[in-house]
Parts: structure tokens; C-alpha cells; sequence
């Protein structure tokens, strides 16, 4: 009788340590209440902090259940992470044996030691048990939603919530009650793509070099014409930088094998990583010989992803340079609204078959002179847009001009620009010349000739040399004969 | 045939799981056996529950070999013999292996 009673009150105590751990526990963790005394051990041991405390006081709890000697041999184990585990499950075993209201309570509350978040199955055994034991527990409203919201964090580890977790299942609960986890499931589905905020994106500082090309302080109020230059008002710009120089130089050697000399002129002025500043340059050669696509093919195989194309053979007048602000319709010019339109301090302006404007000292002004002022760095750096009448930094726009006679351009042109001659492809090119075309019709003109063109036969090249030598030289010509013996060679196809 | 004490059944049988006995041998003859299984975890809300999915044998609502995925289970048995669902006992077959198998692998 009296054993029975000393058993008893020692299992009073036992209670009242767990409760006074969990109330520091709680002091710890914000000082709130301690919880009221609940019957079941594995509720109570849910509103523990972490694995050490939870066995402390499961230990003491199940002390005189379970048996002096086990109760010593985990006690020995401990420190042996797998070691205990094994001891726990034995003790789990040993207590269900026993076939008493406690020791069924307490083998479930030990199974929760057993588990870890970093292996899910693991929970399988215990949640449906802990939820039920909860939901048959008959405890105060606020613990009940206290006790809840833990078992739902255990929950969410046995769906694999927290896999990634090296500690505790208790420590990992006072984590995420305490907001330090977010919900990070290895399962969690890829998030679908979300569309670029571009207006965000352009509002974000640029990490290179850059420049601002438009200063507020040196500009006036824009009239309603100009709304749009609103954007790059007082806005560091990013300067393109020269990028895959090395690859350029080869593909572009291969595409473009007589223009080789002005190839290395153009990247003369490039250094890898550094903002990309041409001198201006005028390709001057015979009409159909590439001009126009190299300088469309080197831009883009550079970086340089904007580029105005300006055709001076339909400008008859002074509007490269911007139209008057006083005019009902004015508009900025064309090296700013480069700017403007690709955001970039350092745009490329191509001006198409410059010597085809009209002639300086005609009386609506002319292309020729209204380019002068952006060609010298000195007056580009300052250059007072009319229509904005706001001074610009114009000085990082590079200028390629392409030409079949230069001797009509002025002479203050001719003195600004470098003047590299691209000289008529020859018969040496045609191998590289035709399998570049093609190249080119595959990728431009879509699929019609996808995968059905072979490289060029050396009779087929050989007829080609013949029609091309007798039309001259040009690679208008060579394309016109590369599609013909491609047509050619479709209709002669042998068919099963 | 009716079953509206299924309320004191489950109480029971968790109360008996809990004091560490087993389901009876007759018991365990009479359920439905789920082989291949493996356990999933849903959520339902904000609460979870735990599923067995598997193929059924000798359940009376499906064939044999039928995929089934059973209702919340309210005890599991720690060494996965055993599944205890609101109105039903499964027994567990062989658990679904994740490995693949030597012929499985395309080479």
C-alpha cells in the first residue's frame, strides 16, 4: 500500500517537473502561461521546445514504467544519435507490452522522439494517433488551439514540408511558430513564369558603366511632342558593352571573306567588356557587295542590340538634326530618339547610302550638314537638341555610313569619317559567299529549304563561278544564283 | 447490412491499438489486404490526413489488383502491419519499394 502511494506521488512529480520545464520553456519563448495540465504525455510533450527537454522529461515521466534498467540504458545511449533511436523503439515496444492506459499513452509519446523531418514516413506512425488523442482530449479552448497549430507543423513535416531540416522535430516547430522557416517543400510544384515588370525592371540601377544622357539641369520644359523623352530625362543610361569579340571576329571573317580588311577597322576600336565607341566610319564600295548587312551582322554579333537605320536616300532635308520647337510639330533628332528608343547611352546610328541625300546648300538644309555636330566628340558631348532644347550628351552614339562614291560628300565629311573601302567580293569567296546565303535563307526565310540543302558540289560551285563571273560580282547576283541552283537542284532530284 | 455504431467501433479498436494489442487473427483473415502501398500525407483545409494507396485484395467494394486509396486512417501501426481507417482495418501487404529494379533499367 504504501509503495503503491510513494509510486504515485513520485509520478505527481513527475507531472509537476514537466509542467515547470514547459512553463520555462514558454518563458523563454515570449512568457506566456503555463499550460494547464492535460492527461495525455504526447500533447503535452507537442508544446515542448526541443528534443533534449522533450526526453528529460519523458524520461522522468516514464521512469518507474518502463523499468530501472532500461530507463538507465537510455540514458547510457544518449549522445549516440542512432544508438537512441534503436533504444527508443525497443522502449516503445516494451511500453505498448505492458497493455496499460500509460504506457500506451507514453510509447506514443516516445515514437514522437523517433521522429525527424528529414525523414517524412517516419510521421506516419504517430500523427494519426497524436490527432486523434487530440481530438478526444478534452482541453481549454486556448491550448486546444495552441496544441493544434503545433500538430498541424508536425503534419506539414509528415508531408515533407521540411525535409531539408537538420534538427528536431521541436526545434523545427518553435522555428516555424517563431517565423524563422518558411514553408520550403522539396515537392512544392516550379512556380510558373511570371512576365518581366519591364517598367520595374528599367527603374532598377544598371551594375555597368553608364551615362546620363539627358540632364535635368541643362534641359527645359518638354512640350507635348516630346512627352515621351520624359523617360530618359535625368536617367543614368547603360553604356553596351563589347561582348564574344573573338567569336565575332571568326564568324564574321567566314560570312563576309572580302571584307576582311574592313572587319579588322571596325573592331579595331572594341575592347572586350568596354562600352562599345565606334569612330564614325563610312563603308564605301560597289553597289550589292554587303555593306548593309555587315554593318547589321557586326552590330548585332558585338552586343550592340539597337540600332537606328537612317535611309539618307529619302531625306531631302535638314530633319536628321531635329525640326525647330517652335514648329507645330517638332521632333528631336535622330541620334537622340536613338537613344530614346533603345534606352542605351551608346546606340549605333546606320546611315544607309549617305551619298544619296541631297546636296549640302540646298535650302531645306541637307543630311550632310546637320550630321556634322554629332561626328566631333567636342560639340556631340554638348550637343543642344533644338526641338528638346535641352543639351545632350550625344558623344558615345557611334555613326556607320555606307557609301558607293564618297567624292561627292564634303569635304568637312570627309574629314570627320574614316573611309574604308569594302571591296567587291572575288571568285576565291564563292565557296564561303554561297554557304553563307544559304545559311542565311535557312534562318530568314523560315523552313522552306530546312534540312533539305546539302553543301554546294564542286560542279555545282563551278557553274555558279561561270553565271556569276559574267554578272559581275555583286552579292545581289550571287543570291539570286545560289537560289537557282538550290531551285535547280530541287527539280533535278532523283524521287521514289 | 448497417453499421451505425461505427463511432464506438473505431473508439474501441484505438483504445485496444493503444494498450499495444493487435487486431484478432479473425480480424486480420476478414480485412482487406493492400499491397504495393505507400503512405501519403493531404491536406484537407488547413487539417491533414493520412492515406494508404496501394492495390486492393480481397476488399469488398473493388477487385483484386484495383489501385484504391483508402479514407483518413486513424492509427497506423508503427511496424506497418496494420491501418485503421474510420470504418475499416487494412492490413498491410508489402510495401511499395522506391529502388528499380535490375530489369527495370533502361540501358
Amino acid at each position: 500500500m504504501a509503495s503503491k502511494d510513494s509510486s504515485r506521488a513520485k509520478k505527481r512529480s513527475g507531472t509537476a517537473d514537466l509542467l515547470r520545464l514547459i512553463a520555462e520553456d514558454r518563458a523563454e519563448n515570449g512568457g506566456r502561461r503555463p499550460p494547464p495540465p492535460s492527461g495525455h504525455p504526447a500533447l503535452n510533450l507537442l508544446l515542448v521546445g526541443c528534443w533534449d527537454d522533450a526526453f528529460g522529461v519523458l524520461h522522468q515521466l516514464s521512469e518507474s514504467v518502463i523499468g530501472e534498467a532500461r530507463a538507465q540504458r537510455l540514458l547510457d545511449v544518449c549522445g549516440d544519435r542512432q544508438a537512441v533511436q534503436v533504444e527508443i523503439r525497443e522502449t516503445v515496444d516494451a511500453l505498448y507490452s505492458l497493455g496499460t492506459h500509460d504506457a500506451g499513452a507514453l510509447a506514443l509519446a516516445w515514437s514522437m522522439l523517433a521522429c525527424r523531418p528529414s525523414y517524412p514516413p517516419g510521421f506516419r506512425a504517430v500523427l494519426p494517433q497524436l490527432q486523434y488523442a487530440l481530438d478526444a482530449a478534452d482541453l481549454d479552448a486556448d491550448l486546444d488551439v495552441d496544441v493544434r497549430e503545433r500538430l498541424r507543423i508536425w503534419w506539414a513535416a509528415g508531408a515533407g514540408d521540411y525535409v531539408r531540416e537538420k534538427r528536431s522535430m521541436f526545434a523545427v516547430t518553435v522555428a516555424v511558430l517563431a517565423g524563422e522557416i518558411e514553408k520550403e517543400s522539396a515537392l512544392e510544384p516550379v512556380k510558373p513564369f511570371e512576365p518581366v515588370d519591364v517598367a520595374k525592371w528599367f527603374r532598377t540601377p544598371y551594375p555597368g558603366p553608364s551615362l546620363t544622357v539627358m540632364p535635368a539641369a541643362k534641359a527645359t520644359r518638354l512640350n507635348n511632342h516630346n512627352k515621351p523623352f520624359a523617360e530618359i530625362l535625368d536617367k543614368e543610361l547603360p553604356l553596351v558593352c563589347a561582348r564574344n569579340l573573338d567569336q565575332a571576329r571568326k564568324r564574321l571573317g567566314h560570312e563576309f571573306p572580302h571584307a576582311s580588311a574592313a572587319l579588322s577597322v571596325l573592331f579595331k576600336d572594341l575592347r572586350e567588356g568596354e562600352p562599345i565607341k565606334l569612330r564614325a566610319t563610312i563603308l564605301s564600295g560597289s553597289p550589292g557587295c554587303g555593306k548593309s548587312r555587315l554593318v547589321r551582322k557586326w552590330a548585332a554579333a558585338v552586343g550592340l542590340q539597337h540600332q537606328y537605320r537612317y535611309d539618307a536616300a529619302t531625306s531631302a532635308d535638314g530633319q536628321f538634326g531635329g525640326t525647330s520647337k517652335g514648329w507645330s510639330n517638332t521632333e528631336a533628332s535622330v541620334p537622340a530618339r536613338a537613344v530614346l528608343q533603345s534606352r542605351t547611352a551608346n546606340p549605333l546610328v546606320f546611315i544607309d547610302e549617305i551619298d544619296k541625300c541631297t546636296r549640302a546648300g540646298s535650302q531645306n538644309g541637307s543630311l550632310m550638314t546637320s550630321l556634322a555636330p554629332f561626328l566631333e566628340r567636342e560639340t556631340a558631348a554638348r550637343y543642344r537638341d533644338q526641338s528638346l532644347d535641352a543639351e545632350l550628351r550625344l558623344d558615345w552614339v557611334s555613326f556607320i555610313c555606307t557609301a558607293n562614291d564618297v567624292t561627292v560628300l564634303p569635304d568637312y565629311l570627309r574629314d570627320r569619317f574614316r573611309i574604308v573601302r569594302v571591296p567587291a567580293p572575288q571568285l576565291v569567296d564563292l565557296p564561303l559567299l554561297a554557304a553563307s546565303i544559304v545559311d542565311d535563307m535557312l534562318l530568314e526565310e523560315g523552313d522552306e529549304w530546312a534540312g533539305a540543302v546539302a553543301p554546294f558540289a564542286p560542279d555545282e560551285l563551278r557553274v555558279m563561278a561561270k553565271a556569276w563571273e559574267r554578272a559581275g560580282f555583286s552579292l545581289r547576283k550571287l543570291q539570286k544564283i545560289v537560289l537557282a541552283t538550290l531551285e535547280a537542284r530541287d527539280a533535278c532530284q532523283m524521287r521514289h | 447490412m448497417s453499421n451505425s455504431g461505427w463511432k464506438q467501433d473505431l473508439a474501441r479498436d484505438l483504445e485496444a491499438y493503444s494498450l499495444g494489442e493487435e487486431p484478432s487473427p479473425f480480424e486480420m483473415l476478414r480485412a482487406p489486404v493492400i499491397e504495393n502501398w505507400t503512405t501519403e500525407v493531404r491536406r484537407i483545409g488547413k487539417e491533414f490526413k493520412l492515406v494508404v494507396r496501394g492495390q486492393a485484395k480481397r476488399h469488398p467494394d473493388y477487385d483484386d489488383g484495383e489501385d484504391i486509396r483508402t479514407a483518413a486512417i486513424h492509427w497506423f501501426d508503427r511496424k506497418g502491419r496494420f491501418a485503421r481507417s474510420a470504418h475499416r482495418l487494412y492490413m498491410l501487404g508489402e510495401q511499395r519499394g522506391d529502388e528499380i529494379p535490375i530489369d527495370g533499367v533502361d540501358l
